[in-house]
């Protein structure tokens, strides 16, 4: 006995460890048994993707619905009734996405730090003090619940519920696991916050924080040439009467001393009264200078789109080409579906997982894209409030008025402990925030959407191209986008659709304007006829790449001026459908991964002469006499064999850094704003810019070539420094800037693997990595308007969203290499070969099985 | 060794553990078989039985499922650390547990010593 209790004890002790570590978890530890049992953890997650037949329950359906998935693992739906086709694209989605969607939901809502931990904080306060989940939670409230908009919320969770409700524990997508959560229930209002996320992502252009925060650095004149007009490339949305683009390459006026008063109202924004600090409410505000800066560079929320008319095709049909550019995760955003309801609905093409919709595809009649318009549909109003420790309202018309609405934001952990508190005033306007010593209202367009959803459901139901961009007018409200259509009558057009307001005196929206009176709020928004937009161009195609949507030449109005929208792909798209009176779906497809870069042809020759002048003038550096070498012998284009571009893209962000020193503010060594590429283009033609100058040198005054020689020759040297000898072990572009879609929590693991690609920034296909994302093509489409309409497409990544699925990342090598896959587009489920059917589901009314 | 028909007895008790008894399963497989057993030996008989159920669960996965192997590598890169590492986890901490347990308990229960 004495010898046997120790030993007792000691194996108990190990059983109770063990068991408390398995349950748990310890330290770093997390909870092994629940990641790492045989029968429930993650391993389990390899068994059982898309089984060959399968059958659910779905409450609320109205018949039975027939699934068929095809061999692309895209299911087509076949429903008797709208809804029931809407509760099954709810069930499937969730089927293959159920973490997705309730990520995606939470981002929206402000409550990620519920799923994932504090570390989401930042995220979560920004979008609530942006007034987001209350935009969502307002809209859904005051819904008429008889509407059909309700009816689609409520039908498309149930789909996603009832999913839910069939998955055990062992079965939770493997990242509910590992974060030791469940998936919760699926309320209609998060499809709301899903799309004002999407809003978030694509509308937030705050561009009178960059103009104000240029002019506290270089004064008035010089920060309004640079962020308050136009773009000095005109290649419009809307086609202009001629057959070029139209360039007025002005002289950038000199920087100038700083505007005293934008100084003065800057440092009041901050907390600590500097101008080195992001201001809240400006995009990219990581308090961290240089993952904000690396942001900024990576940044290409921008996407193409055209159509060419049957007089320019070989076909003699209409062609349509779309792909959206957006962060590229995997899963992907998008996700693949086809819903038939026979007289009512046949669309397919890809829904982003919450919203009950088809966002970018086709129906029998016509094919549909988008890009984002990049308008400025978000303005500040500098407010003052009658007691700034507890603000109860605010200075109007000569009175103090109540605010329309005050909430206290919780954040809250995981364990639903507080973690920080916000209070949020609402204005007539829309949110308000104190901001340093002042207090900062705004009005956002997203945040007066929410009937979008249902010009995606009616827009799917059109007949014809001009009827599709009629309804999603109708609805469509923000974030504001360049729809563009082609159907098979051979008519194609584009609209540029959504709220564009119109400021009082006929401002522009890039200032901050006195918020004591009404005078200077918005008075109204522009009518559907004064939206940009051509249907049946003389010229035989639309085409739209994120540039400024009418030359001000013939509208002057104010549209915005965002500096983050370069012209270059718009340059490249209109000089490859100029050039070519017979395109075919196969020259679409090349289009849409065309290597060619205007960017390259306009500024490589810059960096070209600037370098032999300064060897002409006695500069023996080896390095610039290699890089030269290097540049003269790349053909401009980005292919994945290529040695030049990684030189010209670093050389590139060095000129920057180099030529806009006056944005960097005292005391800081990351720029407060970054101008336009454009801008640069600009100054290449006045060699002795004061802009050249370095002001951080004393005794020397640079001239253009200096400072591009100067860009050059530090480019070259830190890239032999990262890169190796270029003569022994070549930049191949593929090599050293690889795409990479990346897991959605970022898990090294579950992202893919370095994809040698051709394309780059400012190329049609900019889909290329930094450290910190990879923004590119999230989906390609090319249709075909024959009397079937014939549509290929892919998206990189996969159906599902479940890393250990043979469906995870199937799609990727063709996305990579520019290749299109075939929809299949049956109009009923037998008219889809049994050897195309990779696994059939069937939905039925509860208890009808 | 207890014999052999014991040891498939808990083998399979630790199979069934596992399996539905979720995130505690293999404990309690262990509990019940040092209850069992109540002598010498129930540790070791519950460590094997339990770290043979787990790797035979771990194998019908493999051959029902698609890609283990290359699961567990992606999995242990999240951790930077190898796959076959956290397969080897996975056999290693339920048989742990249920060898504390069923070791423990067996000589608190000790039929010899009474």
């Amino acid at each position: 006995m004495a010898r046997s209790l120790p030993l007792a004890l000691a194996s108990l002790t190990l059983g109770v460890v063990t068991t408390w570590v398995g349950v748990r978890g310890a330290g770093p530890l997390p909870p092994l048994n629940a990641v790492l049992s045989p029968a429930i953890g993650v391993w389990t997650n390899t068994l059982d993707d898309l089984p060959r037949d399968a059958a659910a329950d779905l409450p609320g359906l109205n018949g039975p619905v027939d699934i068929r998935y095809d061999q692309r693992s895209v299911p087509h739906i076949f429903a008797t009734a709208d809804l029931d086709a809407v509760r099954a694209l709810g069930f499937v989605v969730a089927r293959d996405r159920l973490f997705q969607l309730e990520l995606q939901a939470r981002a929206g809502e402000g409550t990620l730090t519920e799923l994932v931990g504090a570390v989401a904080l930042p995220a979560d306060q920004e979008t609530r003090r942006l007034g987001l989940p209350r935009a969502a939670e307002k809209r859904w409230a005051t819904m008429d619940s008889a509407s059909k908009m309700a009816q689609v919320l409520r039908a498309y969770a149930e789909g996603i519920n009832a999913y839910r409700a069939t998955l055990p524990a062992a079965r939770y997508p493997i990242e509910y696991k590992l974060l030791q959560k469940a998936p919760r229930v699926w309320e209609p209002v998060h499809s709301l916050y899903v799309l004002g996320r999407m809003g978030y992502t694509l509308a937030h252009n705050p561009v009178e924080l960059d103009f104000l925060k240029a002019k506290a650095l270089v004064g008035e004149t010089a920060a309004r040439a640079i962020f308050d007009a136009n773009s000095p490339v005109q290649e419009p949305i809307q086609p202009a009467p001629r057959n070029a683009p139209r360039e007025a390459l002005a002289t950038l006026p000199a920087p100038g001393l700083p505007d005293t008063a934008a100084r003065r109202f800057v440092a009041a924004l901050t907390s600590r009264g500097t101008l080195a600090d992001p201001l809240e409410w400006s995009r990219d505000r990581d308090p961290n200078a240089d993952v904000r800066h690396e942001l900024a560079q990576a940044r290409a929320f921008a996407s193409n789109n055209w159509a060419v008319a049957p007089t320019r095709t070989a076909t003699g049909t209409a062609l349509l080409a779309g792909d959206p550019h957006l962060e590229l995760t995997l899963p992907s955003i998008w996700f693949e579906v086809h819903l038939v309801v026979p007289g009512s609905i046949d669309a397919g093409g890809v829904t982003i997982p919450g919203l009950p919709g088809i966002a970018i595809g086709y129906t029998r009649a016509f094919a549909w894209s988008f890009t984002n318009t990049g308008t400025d549909v978000l303005d500040f109003w500098r407010e003052t409030v009658d007691n700034a420790q507890a603000p109860r309202g605010y200075s109007l018309d000569g009175a103090v008025v109540p605010f329309v609405d005050t909430r206290v934001e919780e954040y809250r952990d995981v364990k639903g402990a507080l973690l920080a508190t916000d209070t949020v005033y609402y204005t007539h306007r829309g949110p308000m925030r104190r901001q340093g010593t002042e207090w900062l209202s705004m009005r956002w367009t997203v945040l007066e959407a929410g009937e979008e959803l249902m010009g995606f459901y009616a827009g799917m139901q059109a007949k014809s191209a001009a009827a599709f961009l009629d309804t999603m007018a109708l609805y469509f409200k923000a974030p504001a986008q360049n729809m563009i259509v082609a159907d098979t009558a051979g008519t194609i057009g584009i609209r540029s659709t959504g709220l564009f307001p119109i400021r009082a005196d006929s401002a522009r929206g890039t200032v901050i304007r006195d918020g004591s009176t009404r005078a200077n709020d918005w008075i109204g928004f522009r009518a559907i006829d004064r939206f940009p937009q051509s249907i049946r161009p003389a010229q035989g195609y639309p085409a739209s790449a994120n540039q400024e949507p009418i030359d001000p030449q013939y509208d002057p109005l104010y549209f915005g001026v965002d500096p983050h929208y370069e012209i270059w792909r718009a340059l490249q798209i209109n000089r490859l459908l100029r050039a070519d009176s017979a395109v075919t779906p196969d020259a679409m497809r090349q289009y849409q991964v065309s290597p060619g870069s205007v960017r390259a042809e306009r500024l490589v020759p810059a960096f070209e002469a600037a370098a032999r002048s300064r060897l002409r003038a006695g500069d023996t550096s080896q390095a610039l006499t290699r890089a030269e070498a290097l540049l003269h012998a790349w053909d401009r284009r980005y292919t994945k064999d290529n040695t030049g571009a990684r030189l010209f893209e670093t050389a590139m962000a060095r000129a920057t850094s180099l030529l806009w020193d006056e944005f960097v503010p005292a005391g800081s060594d990351t720029r407060a704003v970054t101008p336009s590429e454009s801008r640069m283009l600009q100054l290449v033609s006045d060699s002795a810019s004061l802009w050249w100058d370095d002001r951080r040198t004393t005794d020397i005054r640079e001239d253009r070539d200096r400072l591009l020689a100067r860009a050059l020759r530090d480019a070259y040297d830190t890239l032999r420094v990262e890169f190796g000898d270029p003569e022994t072990t070549p930049w191949t572009w593929g090599r050293t800037t690889p795409a990479r879609p990346m897991h959605l929590l970022r898990l090294e693991g579950f992202s893919a693997p370095r994809l040698a690609i051709d394309g780059g920034r400012g190329t049609l296909n900019p889909s290329v990595a930094s450290r910190r994302a990879n923004f590119g093509a999230s989906w390609r489409m090319v249709a075909e308007l024959r009397g079937t309409p014939r549509i290929r497409a892919v998206y990189p990544g996969g159906q599902s969203g479940n890393p250990a699925s043979p469906r995870y990342l199937d799609r990727l090598p063709l996305w990579a290499d520019g290749r299109l896959d075939s929809v299949r587009t049956p109009h009923t489920a037998k008219e889809l070969q049994p050897s195309d059917v990779r696994a059939v589901l069937t939905l039925s009314p509860r208890g009808s099985r | 060794m207890p014999p052999f028909p014991f040891l498939i007895s808990a083998l399979m008790l630790q199979l069934a553990a596992q399996t539905v008894g979720g995130i505690w399963g293999a404990a309690v497989g262990g509990l019940l078989i040092g209850l069992g057993l109540r002598r010498r030996g129930a540790f070791r008989v519950g460590f094997l039985a339990a770290a043979v159920a787990a790797l035979l669960l771990l194998i019908v996965t493999a051959v029902r499922g698609d890609g283990l192997l290359p699961f567990a590598s992606a999995l242990g890169a999240n951790f930077k650390v190898p796959g076959w590492a956290l397969l080897l986890v996975s056999v290693l901490l339920p048989a742990l547990q249920s060898a504390g347990f069923a070791g423990g308990l067996a000589r608190l229960f000790d039929r010899g010593r009474r």
